[in-house]
């Protein structure tokens, strides 16, 4: 037993330093991922770099040509029509397009995605705002629903079902040709909007479902998208100008807008690589006439130029993942490490991250190092051996633990 | 055939790099009643504790029973009676609930043992143990020991902390439990006069060593104090402890009488006085005054 | 002899059980009170909002160290005692295997906090499903969880502390557990923990081998 025990604990030590030393380290070494900051410009028609820490010359083409600060704001007139607004520079047109200030922002997007927002805990209620308010501004209803094998609503107040609300959505949902029970439903509920689009919902076809309350009715509409694609999830947007719901994201890594277009759902894919929802981290800045997107991952940042009004590709670039000091030092030290969280996903779990050849010569050092000390030959081979697959949280946890004494 | 109910083997232990005990062997037979004396720091703690199995000795081993015993069987635990230093018993039990817990382990229970030495001590059946005087609790160590029966009884320091009449009550009940001849017990005590009424055996113990192993009879019987006057003492392995005291000199000895005599003689002693002696000065004579 | 045990056990612990059992009480009364102000104040519709949508913890934060609390309380109450003139001598040499002394002193400790936890919780369903649907219920259960989880091997690593005979030992020992335990803490969605679960249970697991560890040091007579 006292050999097992000790065996046991000295595991157990062991993973607490794999997971406790790294996450330290990690902390110290934290800096912000250093992706230069790209951006498709509508006049020059090329995709720039732009690094304000040089003050001369902030702007590049990926063509070579430098540009100063003060010729960066014109050239990026999508991106800096405030700056140039306030400078009284701006045009009335690009690329023939004419523009105004409150159709910029109404054509303005920034989408953010990551993969821990699919890969999370599913919410199992969910608010449904009213999308046509007589007053401006959302309220919050008194009621939320919960949407699995049906649709109820149960009242705040008195934590009971409404029967009569939910038996109207639940017809709703029959005559929409909606099969229970629901794989996902989706939104983005928040009181801090200008309106609100409800919730998208995967049925058990995989058909996608729109549904809304306007007016204190239901509307439930089969978008029809799963005609286009086989759908995997979706995040809605509301963008200012009303020309989409959201993000289609499709199991092929398959990428869509559903265009809302003459009352109906139109899906519209974006021309970009496939997406691998599990890793990709995507950012999309997009203006009246470009979408700029990039999708990062461990390997690096892939950019691309979409028109916006087709979506299909104009431009692009790689720029391959810069090492950050946490790696540098891994590579060194941690030949493997446990995490119990990830950035691409919200569930926690022991994780073994490798990281190369070179840390395993740190290893053999620190090993060879504590069969050195004093001790017997037995003990010193199974230090030596421990140290060799564990590193430096092996040798951690057997300075932790108390010597094991064997008696004969 | 008369087993041996308590052996230990070689037994070498450090505190550290200061040595306790280098080799030490010797055995208890059944049915003896054996006392371990020795000075602070002599190591009769750590035989104790060894022989609880409470302490693993660098090499060698102490044997209960012929079992190892740092790792004795469930059947021979039940045999073996310890008493810790200071009476240490679960003080957080009532006289009641102590004697209910302990009963359910042996079989042999004698609850009669038990009760009998709790109705002297004036204490009422729901009193915890914590709050009864050091004499109580002992009485209280020594009933449930007494009620479980052992064959053998290991017992550190038992008049430790005790006045004069718990003592003597303490030794005295030992005495009639060993009686029958079956039961071997094992105890050290600071206070050799308690020991003197009580054992049959008697081990001493030096800095890492044993130097005596006698039956106690047969020291008090033939180790005696010699007082003379004259120009120094006899000197070899025969006189234990020889020191000038005043005019006179004093010294020990196994040795008959006669024998000591003619050695004082070649020493131009004279006017040579000899006593017998308590178990205790016996023990002083022995192993010297600090 | 295992009911004497437990007995013995009991009667170290019941003091600290008691008092467990009136601090928990009294935490189901206060999140009872708090949830009954937060609708009086804010209304329903507010306190269901703001946990569906910004995924507030609804009770009182104490929750979070609440069950660990109980766990020392009860760890304390029943290794102390054993540690105090050594007296674990004794319970190591009644007439049974050690292990098997030792295990039921230990699952005699974790019968008492799972009794106590499980009806915590049973009482706080009881109280809140007047308030909130299963759904909020079960979201509020999936973050407490691993505050309640921490309390098993916590108890562990309080007797493994105990037992442990050398000071210094004693204090890397509480500083491996507490790194240990900081796994149970770490901020995360509702739901989170699902698949940490295996892990737990590892952990109560290794947590279980840890006061052998140290009862054979004692045995060895480490000072």
């Amino acid at each position: 037993m006292k050999k097992t025990a000790h065996l046991i604990l000295l595991l157990l030590a062991t993973a607490l330093m794999a997971w406790l030393l790294p996450l330290l380290a990690r902390q110290s070494t934290a800096a912000p991922e250093r992706y230069p900051f790209v951006y498709y410009s509508s006049l020059l028609r090329e995709l720039c770099i732009i690094d304000y820490s040089d003050d001369e010359m902030p702007l590049a083409t990926l063509s070579g040509k430098r540009f100063s600060e003060a010729e960066c704001d014109s050239l990026l007139p999508l991106f800096n029509f405030r700056q140039l607004l306030a400078d009284g520079k701006l045009p009335d047109a690009v690329d023939g397009v004419e523009i105004t200030p409150p159709l910029l922002r109404s054509k303005t997007i920034i989408f953010r995605h990551n993969p821990a927002d699919f890969a999370s805990p599913p919410r199992r209620l969910h608010v449904l705002f009213e999308s046509m308010p007589r007053r401006l501004g959302l309220e919050m209803p008194p009621d939320v629903f919960r949407l699995q094998e049906n649709i109820e609503f149960i009242d705040c107040e008195s934590n009971r079902v409404n029967a009569e609300k939910s038996a109207r959505f639940q017809q709703a949902f029959a005559r929409a040709g909606y099969r229970f029970p629901a794989r996902w439903t989706t939104g983005n509920p928040s009181p801090r909007k200008a309106y609100d689009e409800g919730y998208f919902s995967l049925d058990a076809a995989g058909k996608l479902f729109h549904l809304k309350m306007v007016n204190g009715k239901p509307h439930v509409r089969d978008t029809r998208a799963d005609a286009v694609a086989e759908i995997a999830h979706f995040a809605p947007f509301e963008p200012a100008d009303k020309r989409f719901y959201g993000f289609i994201f499709g199991r092929r890594g398959d990428l869509y807008i559903l265009e809302a277009r003459d009352g109906g759902y139109h899906p519209l894919r974006l021309d970009l690589d496939s997406i691998d929802v599990a890793r990709d981290r995507l950012v999309i800045m997009g203006n009246l006439l470009y979408w700029n997107v990039s999708v990062t991952n461990d390997s690096g940042r892939a950019y691309r130029a979409l028109r916006a009004a087709s979506l299909q590709r104009v431009a692009g670039h790689f720029e391959p993942r810069p090492p950050d000091p946490w790696q540098r030092l891994a590579a060194w030290i941690f030949p493997a490490y446990l995490t119990l969280d990830s950035p691409d996903d919200a569930y926690l779990w022991p994780r073994l991250h490798h990281t190369g050849r070179r840390a395993w010569a740190f290893n053999f050092l620190l090993a060879a190092a504590a069969a050195g000390l004093p001790g017997n030959r037995r003990r010193r081979s199974f230090h030596f051996a421990y140290i060799l697959v564990a590193g430096i949280a092996g040798a951690i946890a057997l300075l932790l633990l108390p010597r094991l004494t064997i008696n004969k | 055939m008369e087993e041996n109910v308590i052996e230990c083997e070689r037994v070498t232990h450090y505190y550290g790099s200061r040595l306790i005990h280098e080799e030490l062997s010797f055995e208890v037979k059944r049915g003896k009643i054996l006392g371990l004396l020795g000075k602070n720091g002599t190591g009769k703690t750590t035989i104790i504790n060894i022989l609880n199995g409470y302490l693993t000795p660098r090499k060698g081993a102490c044997r209960l029973f012929g079992e190892d015993s740092a790792r004795l069987s469930p059947a021979t635990k039940a045999r073996v009676g310890l008493l810790l230093e200071g009476h240490v018993q679960h003080a957080y039990f009532n006289v009641d609930q102590i004697e209910r817990f302990y009963s359910s382990f042996y079989p042999r229970w004698r609850s009669d043992a038990y009760r009998t030495l709790l109705e002297k001590l004036q204490v009422s059946r729901a009193q915890k143990i914590n709050t009864m005087s050091r004499g109580q609790r002992s009485q209280v160590a020594l009933g449930l020991l007494f009620a479980q029966d052992p064959e053998l009884l290991v017992l550190d320091d038992f008049s430790m902390g005790l006045d004069p009449g718990y003592r003597r009550l303490f030794a005295e009940y030992l005495k009639e439990y060993a009686a029958d001849g079956n039961k071997t017990i094992f105890l050290t005590s600071h206070i050799i006069q308690d020991m003197e009424m009580l054992i049959d055996d008697c081990i001493i113990l030096d800095y890492g060593r044993v130097l005596l192993h006698r039956p106690a009879a047969e020291i008090l019987e033939t180790f005696r104090r010699y007082r003379f006057a004259g120009p120094a003492a006899p000197e070899g392995p025969d006189f234990h402890n020889s020191a000038r005291v005043g005019d006179r000199w004093e010294t020990y000895s196994f040795l008959p009488p006669a024998e000591v005599a003619r050695r004082l003689r070649d020493v131009n002693a004279r006017d040579m006085q000899q006593e017998r002696l308590s178990l205790e000065d016996a023990f002083i004579g022995l192993t010297g005054k600090y | 002899m295992i009911r004497a045990i437990c007995y013995k056990e009991w009667i170290k612990t019941r003091r600290a059980f008691l008092l467990s059992a009136i601090l928990l009480a009294a935490y189901v009364a206060y999140a009872l009170a708090h949830t009954g102000s937060l609708f009086r104040v804010n209304g329903a519709v507010a306190a269901w909002g703001t946990t569906i949508l910004k995924e507030t913890f609804l009770l009182p934060s104490a929750l979070r160290w609440i069950p660990l609390a109980t766990a020392l309380v009860i760890g304390l109450a029943q290794f102390v005692p054993e540690l105090a003139e050594r007296r674990l001598k004794l319970t190591l040499h009644l007439p049974l295997p050690e292990t098997r002394v030792l295990s039921i002193m230990l699952l005699h400790g974790l019968a008492l906090l799972l009794a106590l936890h499980l009806a915590t919780t049973l009482l706080l369903w009881l109280v809140l499903a007047r308030y909130y649907p299963a759904e909020i219920l079960l979201d509020l259960g999936w973050r407490a969880l691993p505050w309640f989880a921490a309390a098993l091997p916590g108890y562990l690593f309080a007797a493994w502390a105990c037992i442990e005979p050398s000071w210094i030992r004693r204090v890397t020992n509480a500083l491996a557990a507490a790194g240990a335990l900081s796994a149970c803490y770490l901020d995360a969605p509702a739901g989170s923990y699902l698949t940490f679960l295996p892990c737990l249970a590892l952990l109560v697991a290794a947590a279980f081998c840890a006061p052998f560890q140290a009862a054979a040091r004692f045995k060895e007579g480490i000072q």
